[in-house]
């Protein structure tokens, strides 16, 4: 009986996992085209024969699973020559608010686990939502934490970007 | 080295697939931009493949006009894939907010709408009909310039001076960012009472300012109720058997030329 339990469990969170997975993980492999896209068109439009390193900031507000965006990336650079050998390196850019009606400036994980209440019932699961997709929506779902207005400004930590690129001519 | 941003090459690759974009705008708030924007969405899909985007990043209610409030796109690897309806692909932003307000300054703007015009996979289509929200401001400015294969606008109008007044504005600017203006729609131009045509909301001379730009499209769209309850009573498909829907077909023989001379 106990051992019936221990198995559904498991295949509970299995397939639990699975799901989460498959919500996560298909926005990353279409932020990853548009990252192996720019770097083949930044660099061909630069000369460039051959990419060797792509420096990629991502915003924490964008809350990509980055070993998704890896893989995907190491999956879609074989179909374009110039940026196919090339290295993706990634640094997490921790994201900033700055109030503009009280001035009070705070960081994302302060407005985390509001995030994971308000769209994935409890302040401690992570799910699915829209801030994921557009950022810019934060300001429909989060107050400042000070004063409670929603006139807020995302001062870092936003999206994606490109930083820099190594390449040979 | 200046910091890139990948959303633009993807979006210029999207808009790859699409062979003409049609911006509907106004300038002028409350004068059924979204409404036409959705009839002629509705008149294209019976013969060749469309999107709808809906840009009212303050007040999107596409969604609303097509009942699809409650949907949320699915996600593919190449995008977010828009939901469809009468053979319509819709996409807005009003499918991640509810009820939300939606409070942005002018960067989040821009920023909003470029991330839905890199992550919404259209796929391959004739026609992408653009619901521009009101003002000549971030969102207008943001869509045409990123809105990049070929493409025209139809601007909206209601019959008063004030509405009029406001147009030109946009006329000129959209002159001055050549895009071309394919047809100036008098919306709410009279309400049929048998014969009679009464002018409710005035009788500005519509022609008179599509003449002096040389717009050689006016299109005359009446009140109708037909029109509003078909979006009331959530059966969109009765649009078709209304005036304005039959009145839209010029402006959509005139898109279909110019595909085919595209083609």
């Amino acid at each position: 009986m106990l051992l019936a339990c221990i198995l559904e469990l498991n295949i509970y969170f299995l397939w639990y996992d699975v799901y989460v997975g498959v919500l996560f993980v298909l926005h990353e492999w279409s932020i990853a085209e548009s990252i192996v896209v720019s770097s083949a068109k930044i660099a061909v439009g630069q000369g460039a024969s051959k990419v060797v390193k792509v420096y990629v900031k991502v915003g924490e507000l964008s809350q990509l699973e980055l070993e998704i965006l890896k893989t995907a990336i190491n999956e879609l650079k074989k179909e374009y020559d110039v940026v196919r050998d090339a290295d993706f390196v990634f640094e997490v850019e921790e994201a900033r608010f700055k109030c503009l009606n009280c001035g009070y400036s705070w960081g994302f994980s302060e407005v985390k686990r509001r995030i994971n209440e308000i769209f994935c019932g409890s302040p401690d699961k992570e799910c699915d939502n829209p801030i994921h997709y557009v950022p810019d929506l934060m300001n429909s779902f989060i107050r400042c934490p000070k004063c409670g207005s929603p006139d807020f400004e995302v001062v870092a930590g936003r999206g994606v970007y490109i930083a820099k690129i190594d390449f040979v001519k | 080295m200046e910091k890139y941003d990948p959303r633009d090459a993807i979006i210029e690759e999207k808009f790859r697939r699409i062979k003409f974009s049609v911006l509907v705008g106004s300038g002028k708030g409350g004068v059924g931009k979204s409404t036409i924007a959705s009839i002629l969405a509705l008149g294209l899909s019976r013969k060749f493949s469309v999107g709808l985007l809906d840009l009212d990043v303050h007040g999107p209610i596409v969604p609303e006009i097509f009942g699809l409030e409650n949907v949320e796109p699915k996600e593919s690897k190449k995008g977010l894939i828009p939901p469809e309806k009468y053979g319509v692909k819709v996409m807005s932003l009003g499918f991640f907010t509810e009820k939300e307000p939606i409070p942005m300054r002018g960067n989040a703007k821009t920023d909003a709408i470029k991330e839905i015009l890199a992550i919404t996979n259209w796929g391959p289509l004739d026609f992408l009909v653009v619901d521009l929200p009101p003002g000549t401001g971030d969102e207008t400015l943001t869509s045409v310039k990123y809105v990049t294969n070929s493409k025209g606008a139809v601007l909206v109008t209601i019959p008063s001076k004030i509405s009029l007044s406001v147009v030109e504005r946009t006329i000129r600017l959209f002159r001055e960012l050549n895009v071309p203006i394919l047809a100036l729609i008098n919306n709410m131009a009279y309400y049929s009472l048998g014969e009679e045509k009464i002018s409710i909301l005035g009788e500005a001379n519509v022609e008179e300012l599509a003449g002096k730009y040389g717009i050689d499209e006016v299109v005359e769209i009446p009140i109708d109720p037909k029109v509003s309850k078909a979006i009331e009573s959530r059966s969109l498909e009765l649009i078709f058997q209304s005036e304005a829907c039959a009145k839209m077909g010029k402006i959509v023989e005139k898109l279909e030329k110019i595909v085919e001379r595209q083609s």
